[in-house]
């Protein structure tokens, strides 16, 4: 099988060794020390996670996570900054995660790779809770073998739930993810939560999107 | 005393003084004069007495009987009276007039000689209603000054309470400054000391962001240079401890420079103002955690048989109980002293660390979450976190002396059950806002 590459961002020489070391054992790791360097190699070869340091000698960190924003990679920050990380995730919505320095190796490698098996997840097509079954590519819903109709956003909800089970959506996170803007009310979302319940609970597939009292919408992963 | 009741009486007090001399001169200047008027015709009576008894004129009556009040008397040398009008009984000999009762009522008497007989003239006036006159008036003008003091007192008070209004308003403003994050006090009213009061406090908060700024700042240039090294450090002796498990002394380099990275995260997260960071939410067995930092800490007795899910940041309850276990070993002296028990119930999950060292007194037991306070060789700061990140949770935390003797710290979270809509058929989250 294919290993996943990794690139890392990372101006200590020591410990960008230790992170090629540590990553190394699953994946296929490059190492540079500048974010310019980080741009022109995460533009001209495919990686599936960027592990970036915000402190960079030549530019702002940041610059260069915006600047990957259109990339394929998930991205990893490593900063002392935790309010800039949450600027940066916020503008990745889900592909990119941060840790603070200093950290434990096992925490950093946990984080990765959770990034990775949900970008497995992403990218194998399926997505899976229960008897319930989305085909991404055909942005199809399957439940116990029947197709269920869905309209482009009670699928495009369902597809972002089942891709974060166990993450809680809050309805404005939703509006922002669904409509983009804001003139759409939660109430729209409320609406549409609303139609999903309906139809999968037509076909059998059960409870599938919970309510989270004053804080938004649950899918549970069949193991929780 | 408040400023607005000191400048209340104070106005009142000054009206008081006004009114009472300004009645008290004007009844003085009535009394001064109403009493020379008396006495002026009193003894113009006596001269017209006597003129007409020296040179009496046809027909003209010396007093008109009817008048009340008025008397004459003509009084011979032997003290009998020869002549009386008005009155039978003798009247007193007053060369100068005097003022006595007769039958009740307030007279003025004077008299005069009459030829060189020794025989006087003696007259009285009934001064009774004058006097009453001046008793009214007395009266009126006590009730009208009392009035006036009342109500200056109150236009003083509310006066005072107008003009204090602001100086209110910016206590209210001030009052509200949160002191983690100070912002400015707003006041656009138009009085010059309210203003500069406001101007000042401002300038003093306007210090303490600058200040809370700079050493934030600080504290993150350190973060940053010792980010790397702490990492590696730690890195590399958890390695060589894997290798060498036997090793004390190398076991005891490898705990305490976890130790340092633990201490200094907590320094950053508050360093960073983390603290205010929204949470991550997302369903987290409490159980994966407990089970987690207890593996951080070999040794450390764990009693978690049922699975606890939350709705939680994941991260953060971790550094909740991170922070709980190791506050215990540290009070122990070992991880074997340290016993954590998860109990997963209905509503809420209660999560208990207790340590067998030597405990907290009451004194230590009220203050323990405070910033700052430190048990042995903690930082101070890890259970301030730990219970701000617990409330934010909508849990509670608490600390208790053990049956041991040691510490016992219980946190409480709301379980996933009691945060699941139990009626997921309508859509609508019960968050009130269903408008």
């Amino acid at each position: 099988m294919r290993r996943e590459r990794v690139l890392i961002v990372e101006d200590d020489a020591r410990l960008a060794e230790v992170l090629a070391r540590e990553l190394g054992r699953g994946y296929d790791t490059v190492v540079v020390g500048t974010g310019r360097d980080a741009l022109v190699r995460a533009e001209t070869e495919p990686f599936a996670l960027v592990l970036l340091d915000l402190n960079l000698p030549d530019m702002d960190g940041i610059e260069v996570a915006e600047q990957l924003e259109g990339n394929d990679a998930d991205v990893v920050m490593l900063t002392a900054r935790g309010d800039l990380a949450s600027r940066v995730r916020g503008l990745y919505a889900g592909a990119a995660d941060y840790l603070a320095k200093p950290f434990q190796m096992e925490e950093l490698l946990a984080r990765v790779y959770a990034r990775m098996r949900s970008r497995a997840r992403a990218q194998s097509g399926i997505l899976r809770r229960g008897g319930l079954t989305l085909s991404t590519e055909e942005r199809a819903c399957v439940v116990e073998g029947v197709r269920v109709d869905l309209s482009a956003q009670e699928y495009h909800l369902l597809e972002l739930m089942l891709e974060n089970q166990g993450r809680v959506f809050s309805k404005d996170t939703l509006v922002d993810r669904l409509y983009g803007t804001a003139d759409v009310g939660p109430n729209a979302i409320e609406a549409v939560v609303s139609r999903v319940r309906k139809k999968l609970d037509a076909a059998g597939a059960g409870t599938v999107v919970e309510t989270i009292r004053g804080l938004g919408y649950l899918v549970r992963p069949d193991d929780a | 005393m408040s400023l607005r009741n000191q400048v209340g009486l104070g106005v009142a007090l000054l009206a008081l003084l006004v009114v009472a001399a300004s009645t008290g001169l004007a009844y003085g200047w009535f009394v001064r004069d109403q009493a020379a008027e008396l006495r002026r015709l009193l003894l113009e009576d006596v001269a017209r007495v006597a003129a007409l008894l020296d040179a009496p004129v046809l027909g003209a009556a010396f007093v008109d009987p009817s008048t009340p009040g008025f008397a004459v008397q003509v009084v011979g040398a032997d003290g009998r009276v020869v002549l009386a009008w008005g009155r039978e009984e003798p009247l007193p000999l007053a060369p100068d007039p005097v003022q006595l009762p007769l039958d009740g009522r307030r007279h003025l008497v004077a008299s005069a000689p009459w030829r060189d007989a020794g025989g006087t003239i003696r007259v009285a006036h009934d001064v009774e209603a004058a006097l009453r006159t001046r008793a009214d008036l007395a009266r009126s003008l006590a009730s009208g000054g009392a009035l006036a003091f009342l109500a200056s007192t109150f236009v003083g008070l509310v006066v005072a309470r107008r003009a204090l209004r602001p100086l209110e308003l910016v206590v209210e403003r001030a009052r509200a400054v949160d002191p983690q994050a100070p912002g400015t006090i707003a006041y656009a009213g138009s009085s010059r000391e309210v203003r500069a009061l406001t101007d000042a406090l401002n300038a003093t908060l306007a210090a303490i962001r600058e200040r809370t700024r700079r050493e934030r700042a600080f504290l993150l240039e350190i973060a940053h240079e010792l980010g790397a090294p702490l990492t590696l450090v730690n890195y590399h002796l958890a390695a060589l401890r894997r290798e060498r498990p036997a090793d004390a002394e190398l076991v005891s380099a490898a705990d305490a420079a976890q130790e340092l990275l633990r201490t200094s995260q907590d320094l950053l997260v508050l360093a960073r103002g983390e603290l205010e960071r929204p949470l991550e939410l997302a369903l987290v067995d409490l159980r994966d955690l407990v089970q987690r930092v207890a593996g951080e800490y070999p040794g450390v007795r764990c009693d978690a048989p049922e699975p606890a899910p939350v709705i939680g940041d994941a991260d953060r309850l971790m550094q909740v109980v991170r922070n709980l276990v190791r506050n215990g070993v540290q009070a122990a002296g070992r991880p074997e002293g340290v016993r954590v028990a998860l109990e997963a119930g209905a509503d809420e999950h209660r999560l208990r660390v207790e340590d067998d060292g030597p405990g907290l007194d009451a004194e230590a037991l009220s203050r323990v979450f405070e910033r700052g306070f430190r048990r042995g060789q903690g930082s101070g700061v890890g259970l301030t976190i730990s219970r701000d990140l617990v409330e934010k949770h909508g849990g509670r935390i608490a600390a208790a002396s053990g049956p041991g003797g040691g510490a016992r710290f219980e946190v409480r979270l709301p379980s996933l059950a009691s945060r699941v809509e139990d009626d997921a058929g309508d859509g609508l989250p019960d968050d009130g806002d269903r408008s």
